[in-house]
């Protein structure tokens, strides 16, 4: 009996009225946990009952602990007919399962119907007493802690990243069961939210103990997934990344979070001096061979697909014996594992050393139905033989893992694309296994000095690539060689060298596919694949070539089949490495080269495109230094060499075999105009509008080239749904009105936005659906976050000029805000050791400082706050969760000024009872650190309404729905005691209407990290004359601190 | 290509002041965008019609959902479905329960019923302020008026206890509650050149110094008794002579004057009659002066004799009623008294 569980109802408010005679409700609850339920009195005559029941005592398996959610059924007692059900809260007990994170679930939880929405609200606590269990071969994975974020949470340190974890579940769906014809939507859409919140407890045990088995103690980037897949059942996967995380104690734990990373790297006690450009540490002398360049280009493989920016290694033959060394070592390390990837998509400084490029794989298959649901063996068929075609993508990378690595699939019907994707890449083994590896290599790593572009280095053999690509000699380092472009689907590092700002860059494209069933559907769409996934790679290349940059990290490239249609998404962030070559523009070529007209549009094409280019540079500021070939030893540049990039698939082959061993660096990208095609697309690359100015965008964790995030943020949610006109629907038609829905949402929202300039929205996520035949549905979710302007523009000056013009702006702030103390009070160190590490160290190779001045300034204003202050507001922290009625500080978070208020009469409700809980997609919480993680948030919602025009149409249901999920994320999340979501996801928004018959349904599933955070500026108070700003760069990246 | 849905849904809850403020002005949204775009808003932001048009539907419909939580505002402080900071909170309340001074002129004193609302229509077209605004006001008027109305304690506490407005708000609509129970006639024409201020500065010092009930009726000996009023009239002139530029229209018509003052204060007796307060204070008092020329000061001077001189008169023996009438009356007539 290893565990009691102890719930108590202590109230309600803001009931419904159940009955119409008296306008009062005569309510009770049920509380039931696996097969036992208890019952509170009927509270007479009320819609704020109090209930104040003793404690109901649950004695249960810790297995069933995981897997079982406590459900609460509030009811109105009827004495002479059945009773009303007023809704539902169900309560994941999960937090309470292991040590660190929540001790008990107390608060107000919405009450909630998959009919009406959110009834009133119940207070509920909850407490679980754990006892010792010593049976080895139990089935529980109690204490294994679970984390969405995709970086090794702040306040842990990874003492070893072991890998790879997955597993699925299925089951028949309640949907289609034959008894869902007979019962009403109310207890259908129950029976599905019971079923998949007790197939992801089961799915997390399991996953549990895996982690255990490979002695791990958490699971790191948990991704956990639906599959809807009809009469066929119902999937739920998740894979993660198991570790054994450390607990940083006091007062290492007390640390403050927002040091730069070199900082990090002295005091944290994990991290050793940054071994990332290990490769480039080695006396090697400096190769002054021509570099070889090739057609940047990719497989295209039925049904997958690998496409890279990289070039060739000197693996073997440069790296000398300690590369080997390393080689031999991180191989040993990743071959004992079936599938070497890792969920994370940010890393402990050294963990990655070199980066090969994206891979990806996808197949199409039919679903058939589950027939044994206890042996989901044809689904883990399909996803081992996808895993395993990624694993010989990064092998063929020269690449012995892959990060940032994911799974997604998309349904129609009966016909599924399973997709998977990552970034091959070599890795440190030194987190891989224990101990064992340190040593003499450790040594020799520590005594090299940090370069910043080590992960740029190619990681294969030059003279055996697997694809061919341009390579030159890297511009930071000048040893080692580089690709002249990079994709990658992870963070950027965070001491990456980057010039001016990224950018969100898109592709987007639809195909339209005949209606079929079963295999030739499979086939049409597998034939279409390949085409698809190279036109999003080349819209993505040509855009990245028109913004000026040179890398794409946060690749997601979303395949979603409809009836009639195939949609690609592609988005990324662009930037412009500095350790890669300048881009080359895009040069237009028709090809009936005797007409005069066209010759002329050709030319006139031309100039809009080198405009464009220019005018990106600027809005982006990317003026990377002139580099004359001399000081970097290269050899002349031979006359320009155009690559071509064709548009036929067939002609392709014959071009890449063209080798060419010049280095020219400035080689253009060729777009052959050759047909309509081309054409839409040249067109559709200058339709795509720059984000107004004062707002800018990406995909990934932070804006490179921002970093001085204000404290005011804004997560938000956008669906639209456009109807296609069925008339006359061709690619091109389909291809701008794809384009335009997308490009309006992002207008819109700019414009609804805009009194948060200057902002930037970070981790944009775009997904796709096709719910019915004519409908495309595009659902966004990001976060806002305003930074300062001031600081933000003096990226570019020199030190000297920079701590001048701070200075004078902070006077001003002084002046304004008397209470925001920003200061740059540590003038004798306006750089951290590590910048200065590289200035000496780049200046050594004679690169022109103005170079670096650009770079992301990490500046460690480094934040000593005493460990004791952080515990006393940790105390703090604990002492005020768990009473109800905390109040919470006023919080300037509406993006809308409200300043014109404050200064009228004051009104009396400055008193408000609930607390404000933050979320966000991202790791961090600008301007806050992070003290605790409470547990992971996983939730599944369905609404289904049968009065569509009564709620406000779609629009109105939809819109009340998402924020009704806000709302029971906040109550959970506050119930634990803390107040934000980090690494919110909305995993999925399934959207089905039947406007004649009045009706809709929404299934909605979101997840998240609880965490308590303190506000940096609390500190301060304290502290005094703290930095406020520059803080959360660091904590972008999963740096292993705190 | 037509939108089927178009949502944002923000963590804390957007919410556009300008847009708020053309909502509850009673715009429909196409108004609302026509309005936006001819302030320009367009060229500002460079935004186009569309993204305007999606803006304006956004923002209405979360007003629309605010609404039921407006209509109680402490379920607006509790409720968990919409993260508002507590000054947008109390915004969203402030603006909400505000109301239009010429609409509430229109209603000011008249019964909150149906049938009132059905003149909605007219109120309207007469003030130019949309059907669906004053709809809005007239509403508030009544939920107002049904919570507290058999409230104990004081009404601006209970007001600003359970609609959580501001100081100065919960006052005006104490007055229009008082206003509305006693049912004061507000609307005939010569009552027409006094604002609603002056009848909520009069009203508060109505809730704040008179009890109902009081035997008004014994104040009548002053005018009833010829000799008391002989006597009245002789200590106020004695007091006032040289000092007052109207004198003698003040000795000619004192007795006029006093038998106004002093009826109205038996006609408070009668709930019936109470509503013609204005109009007797209006027709009894303040015309007779103005027509006179009185200057204001004057006004003040002769009040505040007139008013001291009873406690000359040893023949009356309720003096404290006497203070407590006139005090708020003398108030009243002196905010009464203009053009």
């Amino acid at each position: 009996m290893p565990g009691k569980l102890k719930v108590k109802i202590v109230a309600g408010r803001h009931l419904p009225v159940m009955d119409r005679a008296s306008d009062l409700t005569d309510a009770f609850v049920e509380v039931k946990f696996g097969n036992t339920t208890f019952k509170t009195d009927v509270y007479l005559k009320s819609l704020n009952p109090q209930w104040n029941s003793e404690w109901f005592k649950f004695e249960v398996d810790d297995e069933d602990l995981q897997d079982e959610p406590l459900q609460i059924t509030v009811l109105d007692h009827d004495t002479y007919s059945a009773n009303d059900a007023i809704g539902k809260v169900y309560i994941d007990i999960d937090p309470l399962l292991y040590s660190e994170a929540a001790t008990v679930i107390s608060g107000w939880f919405p009450i909630y119907d998959t009919i009406h929405g959110i009834r009133g609200e119940i207070n509920v606590v909850v407490k679980v007493d754990l006892f010792n269990d010593l049976n080895r071969f139990r089935q529980s994975s109690c204490g294994v802690k679970f984390f969405c974020t995709t970086s090794i949470p702040k306040c842990y340190r990874a003492v070893i990243i072991h890998g790879f974890v997955e597993e699925l579940v299925v089951n028949e769906d309640p949907e289609y069961q034959w008894i869902d014809r007979i019962r009403t939507p109310r207890a259908s859409n129950e029976a599905r939210q019971r079923l998949i919140s007790l197939m992801s407890g089961e799915l997390q045990r399991k996953i549990g103990l895996k982690v255990l088995e490979m002695r791990g103690n958490a699971v790191v980037g948990y991704l956990q997934c639906f599959d809807l897949e009809g009469e066929s059942g119902l999937v739920v996967r998740a894979i993660g990344t198991a570790c054994t995380l450390d607990k940083l104690s006091s007062p290492a734990a007390f640390l403050p979070a927002c040091n730069s990373p070199s900082k990090e790297m002295k005091e944290s006690p994990l991290v050793h001096p940054p071994s990332h450009g290990c490769r480039s540490t080695h006396n090697s002398p400096i190769h002054t061979a021509t570099g070889s360049r090739l057609t940047q280009n990719f497989s295209v493989s039925v049904p997958t697909l690998i496409y890279t920016g990289m070039g060739s290694g000197s693996a073997g033959k440069e790296g000398g014996p300690f590369k080997a060394l390393l080689r031999q070592q991180t191989q040993s390390a990743l071959e004992q594992r079936e599938f070497p990837f890792f969920t994370l998509t940010a890393f402990p400084p050294g963990f990655l050393v070199h980066v090969g490029g994206v891979v990806s794989a996808r197949s199409v298959k039919l679903l058939d139905r589950i027939h044994n649901p206890d042996e989901p063996e044809t689904r883990d068929a399909w996803w081992a033989e996808i895993r395993q075609e990624i694993k010989s993508h990064a092998k063929a990378l020269g690449c012995h893992a892959v990060v940032g690595y994911s799974e997604s699939t998309s349904i129609c019907e009966e016909v599924c694309i399973l997709s998977a994707s990552g970034t091959a890449a070599v890795l440190n083994p030194r987190f891989l296994q224990d101990g064992t590896v340190e040593g003499c290599l450790e040594q020799r790593l520590e005594e090299n000095l940090p370069t910043r572009c080590g992960f740029c280095h190619i990681p294969y053999d030059e003279l055996n690539m697997p694809f061919p690509a341009h390579l030159t000699y890297c511009y930071n380092c000048r040893k080692q060689k580089v690709p002249d472009v990079l994709f990658t689907t992870i963070d950027l590092p965070t001491d990456a060298t980057v010039i001016g700002k990224g950018c969100l860059i898109q592709a987007r494209l639809c195909r339209l596919k005949k209606k079929a069933q079963a295999e030739a559907n499979a086939t049409a769409i597998s034939n279409l694949l390949p085409f698809m996934e190279y036109e999003v790679h080349t819209q993505l290349m040509n855009k990245l070539k028109l913004k000026g940059m040179n890398a794409l990290f946060g690749l997601r490239i979303q395949i979603t089949v409809g009836e009639n249609m195939l949609m690609g998404l592609a988005s990324a962030t662009g930037v412009y490495l500095a350790a890669l070559p300048t881009p080359g523009g895009i040069q237009i070529a028709g090809k009936t080269p005797n007409d005069g007209s066209y010759e002329q549009h050709i030319s006139h094409m031309q100039k809009k495109i080198n405009d464009t280019i220019a005018k990106n540079k600027e809005l982006y500021e990317i003026n990377p230094p002139e580099i004359s070939e001399e000081i970097i030893g290269s050899p002349i540049p031979e006359p320009r060499q155009r690559s071509r990039l064709l548009r036929s698939q067939s002609e392709s082959s014959d071009e890449v075999t063209e080798l060419d061993l010049s280095h020219g660096k400035k080689d253009a990208f060729v777009l052959e105009i050759d047909d309509t095609d081309a054409m839409e697309d040249v067109h559709s690359l200058l339709t795509d509008v720059p984000p107004p100015s004062g707002f800018y965008s990406c995909n990934t964790e932070i804006m490179p080239g921002i970093n001085n995030w204000t404290s005011e943020i804004q997560m938000f949610t956008s669906v639209r749904v456009i109807r296609l006109s069925s008339l006359n629907l061709t690619n091109q038609a389909l291809n701008k009105n794809f384009n335009d829905l997308c490009e309006n949402l992002l207008k819109s929202l700019y414009f609804k936005l805009r009194s948060m300039i200057p902002c930037c929205l970070c981790h944009v996520n775009f997904t796709v659906s096709l719910p019915e035949d004519e409908l495309i549905q595009v659902t966004v979710t990001a976060v806002a976050i305003t930074f300062d302007k001031n600081q933000a523009l003096q990226t570019t000056k020199t030190p000297v000029e920079r701590s001048l013009q701070r200075a004078s702006t902070d006077n001003e702030e002084l002046l304004q805000f008397p209470l925001e103390l920003c200061s740059d009070s540590l003038p004798s160190h306006p750089f951290p050791p590590a910048k200065e590490h590289l200035e000496s160290a780049s200046s050594n190779s004679g690169i022109p400082a103005a170079q670096r001045a650009t770079s992301v300034d990490y500046s460690s204003f480094a934040d000593r706050c005493s460990s004791w202050i952080e515990l006393i507001k940790l105390k703090a922290q604990t002492i005020r969760r768990g009473s109800i009625k905390t109040t919470m500080t006023v919080e300037k978070a509406s993006p809308v000024g409200d300043g014109n208020f404050r200064n009228r009469s004051a009104p009396p409700c400055a008193n408000s009872t609930v607390g404000v809980v933050k979320m966000t997609p991202l790791s961090f919480i600008p301007g806050a650190k992070i003290t605790k993680y409470l547990g992971i948030i996983n939730m599944f919602f369905i609404r289904e309404t049968t009065s569509l025009r009564e709620e406000g149409g779609v629009s109105g249901f939809l819109h009340a729905f998402i924020a009704e999920v806000f709302a029971m994320v906040r109550a959970h999340v506050a119930a634990l005691g803390g107040n934000a979501v980090v690494s919110y996801i909305m995993k999925q928004c399934v959207f089905m209407e039947n406007p004649n018959k009045n009706q809709a349904q929404c299934l909605i599933n979101v997840s998240g990290d609880a965490v308590v955070f303190v506000r940096e500026s609390d500190l301060e108070v304290v502290s005094s004359q703290q930095p406020t700003t520059n803080c959360q760069s660091s904590c972008t990246e999963g740096e292993v601190t705190t | 290509m037509t939108s089927e849905l178009d949502i944002f849904v923000g963590n804390t809850t957007l919410i556009d002041e300008d847009v708020y403020r053309l909502w509850l002005d009673g715009y429909s949204v196409t108004d609302a965008v026509a309005l936006r775009v001819r302030s320009g808003i367009l060229e500002q932001t460079g935004a186009t019609a569309a993204v305007l048009q999606s803006d304006t539907m956004d923002h209405y419909r979360t007003f629309h959902m605010l609404e039921r939580l407006l209509h109680a505002p402490p379920k607006l402080l509790h409720q968990l479905i919409f993260q508002i900071p507590p000054s947008r909170q109390a915004l969203l309340i402030e603006r909400y329960y505000a109301f239009d001074e010429a609409f509430v002129r229109e209603v000011l004193g008249k019964k909150l019923s149906k049938g009132t609302k059905k003149d909605l229509d007219d109120i309207s077209t007469k003030t130019g302020i949309t059907l669906k605004s004053c709809r809005r006001q007239f509403d508030n008027f009544k939920r107002v008026f049904k919570v507290v109305e058999e409230m104990r304690g004081s009404l601006v506490d209970n007001i600003q206890q359970h609609f959580l407005l501001s100081d100065r708000l919960a006052r005006d609509y104490a007055a229009i509650v008082f206003f509305a129970n006693n049912r004061f006639e507000t609307g005939k024409k010569k009552l027409q050149y006094l604002s609603f201020g002056d009848f909520a500065f009069c009203a508060e010092l109505m809730i704040q110094n008179w009890t109902l009930g009081a035997d008004l009726k014994e104040l009548k000996v002053l005018v009833a008794d010829k000799d008391l009023l002989d006597l009245h009239k002789s200590l106020v002139c004695t007091a006032l002579r040289g000092k007052l530029g109207v004198f003698s229209e003040m000795e000619a018509n004192f007795k006029n004057l006093s038998r106004g003052l002093v009826n109205v204060a038996a006609k408070l007796t009668h709930n019936k009659d109470v509503r013609d307060l204005f109009v007797d204070l209006v027709e009894k008092f303040v015309e007779p002066c103005r027509s006179d020329h009185w200057p204001l000061s004057d006004v003040r001077f002769f009040l505040n004799q007139y008013s001291a001189s009873v406690h000359s008169l040893d023949g009356f023996r309720h003096q404290a009623l006497w203070d407590r009438y006139m005090g708020t009356l003398r108030g009243c007539l002196l905010r009464l008294y203009h053009d």
